[in-house]
């Protein structure tokens, strides 16, 4: 153990510099006697030492044994049904299916990291290759006669049990595909802080920067616009939320007259882009920018107070 | 054995042999810790849907499927045992705390097949004080520090007994183990 620990570095130096100590709390471990804080260094340790891991195996035959210190009971007769309807509303595992499929039986079992322990379960697998049978038989379906088709129906019907469990296995899939758009929100993110600053370097003969009023304080935002073509973009950040049926709306003044802009409503944090297109005439040669609360379908011309206000720089 | 691989392939039959076999023990077990039969059943049926669905993830290589079922077992009924509502929970703790030795109880109650006996012997033959510290460990799902405070005995104590006990019972055990091995 000793050299391991020299030769893997500074983490598992420590992980294993009390092995011995390690060694020594394992049947309590079996027995689940340690509080949480030790659990998670005996996990990292058991990670890392194969000797601790094996020995944990041998004490948890022994802390098992203790299950027949139990009163006999028998459970209901009922829960036998139970359990063998429910199971076709449980997919069994994709890894589960897979090494079905492909007949490699236990070697998914030699695939496992060894630390991982034999009462671990994993999360789900995405399951990829369910899914992408699923689109082969979708599309094999569309391209044969309809007799294949009322065939595969027939089948399909046949086997609902097993189309249930695909069903289950698609929604698996769309959960993920759910938290695959969680991420491309915080990309998102990403990005408006990137445009913000390419903003900058837009090719534009007018940039202002709008100051929050008395309403809104912590409220502030940068406008670029182009006064040939009219075209502006607003990143304004910590608006306060707009009240139910209510909306701001950018404006764009010239010669003291306000020209209405579009309405937008910020997100949760109070931020919001904003592109908008300046009709022609007045409002092209605007040097002042206002954004005001509103009735939500907007005004011609403002009513509510000012939220934010800036004049080309 | 064969019957985890044959779950892991989607043998349904497979599954119910296994339930057959084992729901004795893993519904006392389960009944023991969380004193509910409704209680108990819900945890065998999620178990034996978590075996339905990760069968593939037992590793012979590690133990018995009795050990990793009743080890699964356990930790499921602990679980639901400590999501149980803390006023509820310790209310049933004093009433129990006030009773009869529940350890001595139990054994003497065990379930009257050969493992059951083998274990049975072997608890009877340690100490009551380490017995006792064995059990609240086991089925009542108590830390080292909690036992520590239920029998208002130092930690270290403490610590010393579950290790002695555990020593002893695996070797009161080793022996007997080869058969329970080959039976299950």
């Amino acid at each position: 153990m000793e050299g391991r620990s020299v030769s893997s570095g500074r983490l598992e130096c420590k992980i294993l510099s009390n092995h011995e100590g390690y060694k020594e709390m394992l049947a309590l471990h079996a027995l689940g006697a340690l509080e949480a804080e030790s659990v998670r260094a005996m996990e990292a340790h058991l990670g890392a030492c194969a000797e601790c891991r094996a020995e944990l195996d041998e004490w948890r035959e022994t802390a098992a044994a203790l299950a027949y210190a139990a009163e006999r009971a028998e459970p209901s007769a009922q829960l036998r049904s139970r359990i063998m309807g429910s199971l076709r509303e449980q997919p069994q595992s994709a890894s589960a299916k897979i090494a079905a499929r492909d007949d490699v039986g236990g070697s998914t079992l030699d695939e496992r990291p060894s630390s991982t322990p034999a009462n671990v379960v994993p999360f789900e697998q995405p399951a990829r290759r369910a899914w992408s049978s699923a689109l082969r038989i979708g599309a094999l379906a569309a391209s044969v006669a309809f007799l294949a088709l009322i065939t595969f129906v027939v089948i399909l019907w046949t086997r609902n049990s097993a189309m249930e469990t695909e069903i289950a296995r698609l929604t698996t899939r769309l959960n993920q595909i759910q938290g695959e758009l969680a991420r491309e929100r915080e990309e998102k993110e990403l990005i408006a802080t990137r445009a913000r600053q390419d903003m900058e370097m837009f090719n534009v003969s007018t940039m202002a920067t709008l100051k929050g009023t008395d309403v809104a304080p912590g409220a502030h935002a940068k406008l670029a616009y182009d006064p040939n073509t009219g075209r502006a973009m607003l990143v304004a950040d910590n608006l306060p939320p707009a009240p139910s049926g209510k909306a701001y709306q950018l404006w764009f003044i010239a010669n003291s007259k306000p020209v209405p802009g579009t309405v937008f409503t910020p997100d949760a944090r109070g931020h919001a882009e904003v592109r908008d297109q300046a009709p022609a005439g007045e409002a092209r040669g605007a040097t002042i920018f206002a954004v005001t609360l509103e009735p939500a379908s907007g005004v011609s011309a403002p009513t509510g107070d000012k939220y934010l206000l800036g004049a080309a720089s | 054995m064969e019957l985890l691989h044959a779950i892991a392939r989607g043998d349904e039959q497979a599954l119910a042999s296994l339930y057959d076999r084992y729901r004795v023990i893993l519904f006392s077990l389960v009944l023991r810790i969380l004193h509910s039969r409704d209680d108990a059943e819900d945890v065998l049926q999620e178990l034996f849907l978590q075996v339905w669905k990760r069968a593939s993830d037992f590793d012979e290589s590690r133990g018995r499927p009795f050990t990793w079922l009743v080890t699964l077992a356990r930790s499921r009924a602990i679980d639901r045992l400590r999501s149980l509502n803390a006023r509820e929970r310790a209310v049933t703790e004093s009433a129990r705390a006030a009773g009869p030795d529940e350890c001595v109880d139990a054994v003497g109650d065990a379930i009257r097949s050969e493992q059951s006996e083998v274990v049975r012997r072997a608890l009877a033959e340690l100490p009551e004080e380490q017995r006792r510290a064995l059990l609240l460990a086991y089925f009542e799902g108590l830390t080292q520090t909690e036992i520590a405070a239920r029998l208002g005995a130092p930690l270290g104590t403490i610590k010393t007994r579950m290790r002695s006990g555990m020593l002893k019972l695996r070797e009161l055990l080793r022996e007997q183990m080869n058969s329970l091995r080959q039976k299950s």
